[in-house]
């Protein structure tokens, strides 16, 4: 320390939330002991006006030039109180926090006395620190106002039609051939039981608009990247760079009529994924009758190069020598709406050997009136139509050996269907064997009303297992009373949960993102910052958060939208000056630290010394553990720093 | 001396801003509960962690030392810091042991934000360990 | 005429062959002082009184040399750390990596020229538990460090000591002054000197060689490596109270992961801390587990 520091403590009692383990007041009194503090008091929620004003009125009156708030986490109120702190004409670096809630009073609440103890450490240590923290200034950078949306199902579409009402560009990137995501596979949807390929009411005058057509596809403000996926994301908010990679679609969208004349010549045929392998479609297909963007796509790896489509083609819109292309995208904020995948059930209940055994999903195709089988249930096994049908729910979820969380739709998808075949067909018998039955949207316990009412069997139990036994499928059932019984079935639906889309892992590596437990994409914190992440001018909405339905999935997207305008809205976003800095009598030019820059932050701009490019300097330190003459610091976290907090937490009372 | 039964080590553990410290306040949400010995350093990335902090622990009178970073495979948040880490660690390991003061007094571990039983289960691992150990030979300066 | 007078402590004497160096300054000097004690240049026995300024060369190994120190501190004013050795602990405090018996049993029974008898100790003083840079035994006034010293170094501290000025030694490291050429990447290798001797007007360390000038301070204007040397840390640390070694070992260790792997503390330390092993950070280390076992 080069001055003579005037350090303030004020400790939060936070309610009873830290009051209730550590002993405030003796802590309180502990810290204005310490060399050092000129002044301690205890707030009872530091962070309200009140708190925060008295943190502003001490750093006049007593002429503070150093703040220690005793708290909560520093992921909840940093910010909170460098503002603060800052208003009352302190810089916000000669702040610091030491949290003894999230790491003291909520962990040990059992052990009060040590809990206190282990308080007066972690102020100790942050009293010590802030002895050594120095001002540091920010920086203003534009916002590039443009957004980049990558996955284009339900939620992504509305991200994107939303940005670009505000103004903003928006690319939209789909790795799929066409855009709507999983909301096209799935019929009608629950509770409008408006068809899903036409989810959202979007006109003024609430007229359906299938598909988004004149948003997506005309809009000059929206680019859509179909059969692109993002390779690398580099940059800040503000500033990404975003590479994308797009593979061939072999069939030229702008020339493509959409005729089918190279499906009927393409003599290769695979099962179709979209229709859950009920039908099988040509090598070169449309994905479904009303795909944006409405061309053919041709699948490289089945096809066999015959080239009869490229005779057959009347525009001459197929070219088999198409390959892979990059794109640079300068965006301003990124918007991820990846959805999720179907809990694959391979294994259970006979899943995969048995034809009768099938998901909610290819139900839903079977029942799509514009679907392979025109809206009729069949059985897979014989094409006849099943009189009984069973539902074994929480497949793949509330499960100890799949995945613990509730997939929180799956309810309604059986309620949806069963209600459906029930009204269709009011002979037919369907059961659904359900651990808990959970309706928790609007208008969902009607539904249950409505299927109870209309004769649907709801047993609640395990299913154990499904065989088959003359023609028929057995299920058998542990019910909740204790008795075991037996449920013949012609057709047995596996509801399944939800789980994070296929890639999801690879995605959040390239774009720096935190996972939950669960595996989807975690939020920044779920009451202050639910879209958010920890990557700021990142943003994800709908299933790739955690499963959900529809309506929730379209709320976050217009969440999202709402988040992502503040910085392009507002077109700067200021950066702090907390970067590496290097001292350049020390700096002996090995570029070292160049090397280990993961953001290319570092350049040996003259030789023998290195320079930090602050803007790109994400503040990560490994420059300086690198250094072998320790000329390169990191600010806010120089050695001095970090030793003084060791120390202190070390020392102690 | 004081009697064995009665040692209460001290454990510091440097935790990376993004996972680590994130687990750990995530344990404190869950109100999960693990050895008040164990007192957290935050730093932005393990990668920050220098050798010379370590040794400084020790001198100051750590009896063990946690470094706890981000899931390994592309989990850190700064690409690969903790990967460096686990790499600096491992060669620090190997000069405590070859000043007396064993390889076990030093350990890193690895988790993401969303992993507040994996933090939990590791200090307290490590935190048994350091007390059947008993204290550090270096003491306090 | 102010008084001044220099001591040996555990030396080589390398440090006072610096000061008759000095030549006709050394007598310019002379003429303006009263040289009171120094063994190469006067027949005192007795450790005076009233001295204004002290040289201590050497560091502590045995209580003699304790005793002499206390001494000189008590008889002067002001107490100069003269070369390495008195600054931090010099090349013999590589010893503190071993215990005194295994060093006597080596020293004196063990090496391959040693033919065994019984290990030496009449009227000879008692070996300290390790060796120990003077300051921290006594509190010194000024530093002069280098294994030799520099000779404006030497006059220029015993002017600044003589007036009671502070002296300001360069904060800068070694690659400050070294005229090789810097291309800014580091050898996956790491050479021994001997090994594949070529283009030498590059940097010595981004050749592979183990030359310590980034953690070593300047003032010696990179003598060895203008020779082809690698730096090898006469000079110490740049700051007394930093670690010279632990930070290079450390980016070493990244950048040649490969031959790092024979890794041993007692051969890697010469390299990194030759000159200033006993007031490194594994120093410290060190000497309180020793103390510790002590108590216990």
């Amino acid at each position: 320390m080069t001055e003579d520091v005037r350090i303030g403590v004020f400790v939060c009692r936070c309610g009873m939330n830290i009051a209730k383990s550590v002993d405030v007041k003796a802590l309180t009194e502990f810290a204005s002991k310490l060399p050092g503090v000129t002044y301690a008091e205890e707030n009872q929620f530091t962070c309200s006006e009140s708190g925060q004003n008295s943190i502003k009125d001490a750093i006049k009156t007593r002429k503070l030039n150093r703040v220690v708030v005793a708290s909560c986490s520093p992921k909840l109120h940093e910010l909170t109180f460098r503002r603060a702190v800052s208003e009352a004409g302190l810089n916000p670096f000669l702040f610091e926090m030491a949290n003894i809630r999230e790491h003291c009073s909520w962990p040990h609440m059992h052990e009060p006395e040590r809990a206190t103890e282990k308080a007066k450490h972690i102020v100790a240590a942050a009293v010590d620190r802030s002895k050594y923290l120095e001002e540091i200034g920010e920086r203003e950078e534009p916002v590039n106002p443009t957004s980049l949306v990558i996955g284009a199902g339900v939620a992504g579409i509305e991200s994107a039609i939303g940005l670009a009402d505000c103004g903003f560009q928006v690319h939209l990137v789909e790795r799929e051939p066409v855009i709507g995501g999983k909301a096209v596979q799935l019929g009608k949807a629950f509770p409008t039981e408006d068809c899903g390929a036409c989810v959202s009411p979007r006109a003024p005058n609430l007229h359906r608009r299938c598909l988004y057509e004149e948003r997506i596809t005309h809009d000059p403000r929206i680019t859509l990247h179909t059969l692109s996926q993002i390779k690398s994301l580099s940059g800040h908010i503000g500033s990404f760079k975003a590479r994308i990679e797009k593979k061939p679609r072999f069939v030229r969208e702008d020339l493509c009529i959409a005729c089918g004349k190279c499906e009927e010549v393409c003599p290769v045929e695979v099962d179709n994924g979209f229709d859950a392998s009920l039908n099988r479609r040509k090598a070169i297909y449309l994905p479904f009758v009303q795909a944006i963007p409405h061309a053919y796509v041709l699948d490289a790896e089945s096809c066999n190069r015959c080239g009869r489509c490229i005779e057959a083609c009347p525009t001459r819109a197929i070219s088999l020598n198409e390959t892979a292309k990059t794109a640079d995208l300068d965006v301003g904020t990124v918007i991820v709406a990846v959805g999720y995948d179907e809990f694959d059930p391979k294994g259970m209940y006979e899943y995969g050997k048995l034809k009768d055994v099938i998901t909610q999903l290819k139900l839903a195709r079977m029942m799509d009136a514009s679907g392979p089988t025109c809206g009729k249930i069949v059985r897979p096994s014989n094409g006849r139509s099943p009189k009984r049908i069973s539902m074994i729910q929480c497949v793949g979820s509330r499960d100890k050996d799949t995945h613990l969380y509730c997939s929180k739709v799956c309810c309604m998808v059986a309620l949806k269907h069963a209600r459906s075949i029930k009204m269709m067909g009011p002979e037919s018998e369907v059961t659904v064997l359900y651990k808990d039955i959970r309706p928790s949207g609007r208008e969902y316990e009607e539904y249950y009303t409505d299927c109870q009412e209309l004769g649907v069997r709801f047993l609640q139990g395990d299913a154990r297992e499904v065989s088959l036994n003359d023609g028929a499928l057995h299920l058998s059932v542990d019910l909740k009373s204790g008795e075991r019984t037996k449920v013949e079935s012609d057709l047995v639906v596996l509801t399944c949960g939800l789980t994070p889309p296929k890639g999801l892992e690879e995605l959040s590596r390239t774009l720096n993102l935190s996972l939950s437990p669960d595996g989807f994409l975690m939020e920044q914190h779920p009451k202050l910052a639910p879209i958010d992440t920890n990557m700021e001018g990142i943003y994800i909405c709908g299933a790739c958060q955690g499963p959900k339905d529809i309506p929730e999935s379209i709320t976050q997207a217009m969440g999202t939208v709402a988040r992502a305008s503040i910085p392009m809205a507002t077109g700067k976003v200021r950066i702090d000056l907390a970067k590496a800095v290097v001292d350049e009598s020390l700096c002996i030019g090995c570029a070292n630290c160049a090397e280990a820059c993961p953001y290319n932050a570092i350049e040996m701009v003259r030789p023998g010394v290195a320079t930090v490019i602050e803007v790109a300097c994400k503040g990560c330190g490994v420059c300086a553990a690198e250094c072998p003459a320790r000329a390169i610091e990191l600010r806010h976290y120089k050695d001095r720093q970090i030793f003084a907090a060791v120390e202190g937490v070390l020392r102690g009372a | 001396m004081s009697n064995a039964n009665d040692f209460e080590p001290s454990i510091v553990a440097f935790c990376c801003w993004w996972c680590a410290y994130g687990a750990a306040d995530l344990a404190g949400i869950s109100k999960l509960d693990y050895p008040t010995n164990v007192r957290i350093v935050r730093v932005p990335c393990t990668g920050r962690v220098d050798a010379l902090h370590i040794l400084r622990a020790f001198e100051e009178g750590a009896d063990g030392v946690i470094v706890a970073g981000c899931l390994k495979d592309g989990g850190c948040h700064y690409v690969d810091g903790n990967m460096k880490a686990e790499r600096r660690v491992t060669g620090l390991k190997r000069s405590l042991e070859a000043i007396g003061l064993g390889d076990q007094r030093l350990e890193m571990y690895f988790m993401s934000a969303g992993m507040p039983d994996k933090f939990v289960q590791s200090v307290t691992q490590f935190t048994e360990g350091i007390r059947k150990l008993g204290p550090s030979p270096i003491g306090r300066k | 005429m102010k008084r001044i007078a220099t001591v040996s402590l555990m030396s080589d004497a390398g440090c006072h062959i610096a000061l008759a160096n000095l030549e006709e300054k050394l007598l310019e000097l002379a003429e303006n002082v009263e040289i009171t004690h120094c063994q190469i240049l006067r027949d005192e026995k007795k450790i005076p009184k009233n001295i204004d300024v002290a040289l201590v060369e050497g560091a502590v190994r045995t209580d003699h040399d304790l005793e002499i120190l206390s001494k000189l501190r008590d008889n002067s004013k002001t107490l100069v750390a003269f070369g390495s050795c008195a600054c931090f602990g010099g090349v013999p405090s590589l010893c503190n990596l071993t215990n005194i018996n295994e060093l006597i049993t080596y020293v004196y029974h063990q090496t391959a020229t040693t033919s065994s008898g019984p290990t030496p100790s009449k009227n000879l003083p008692l070996l300290v538990e390790r060796v120990r840079p003077i300051g921290e035994l006594v509190r010194i006034d000024y530093m002069i460090p280098g294994c030799i010293p520099e000779e404006k170094e030497i006059l220029g501290v015993i002017s600044a000591a003589l007036e009671g000025v502070p002296f300001e030694l360069p904060r800068e490291n070694v690659c400050e002054e070294c005229q090789k050429e810097r291309k800014g990447s580091l050898s996956k290798d790491i050479k021994r000197n001997y090994e594949n001797l070529s283009d030498l007007s590059r940097c010595l360390l981004e050749l592979g060689y183990l030359c310590v000038g980034p953690s070593t301070r300047a003032g010696c204007g990179a003598r060895c490596p203008s020779f082809n040397i690698p730096c090898d840390g006469c000079r110490g640390p740049i700051d007394a109270r930093w670690d010279q070694g632990v930070s290079m070992l450390d980016s070493l260790a990244a950048v040649a992961k490969e031959r790092m792997r024979g890794f041993s503390l007692k051969t890697h330390s010469a390299m990194f801390h030759r000159y200033s092993f006993a007031s490194s950070a594994l120093q410290r280390l060190i000497s309180n587990l020793d103390t510790r076992k002590e108590e216990m």
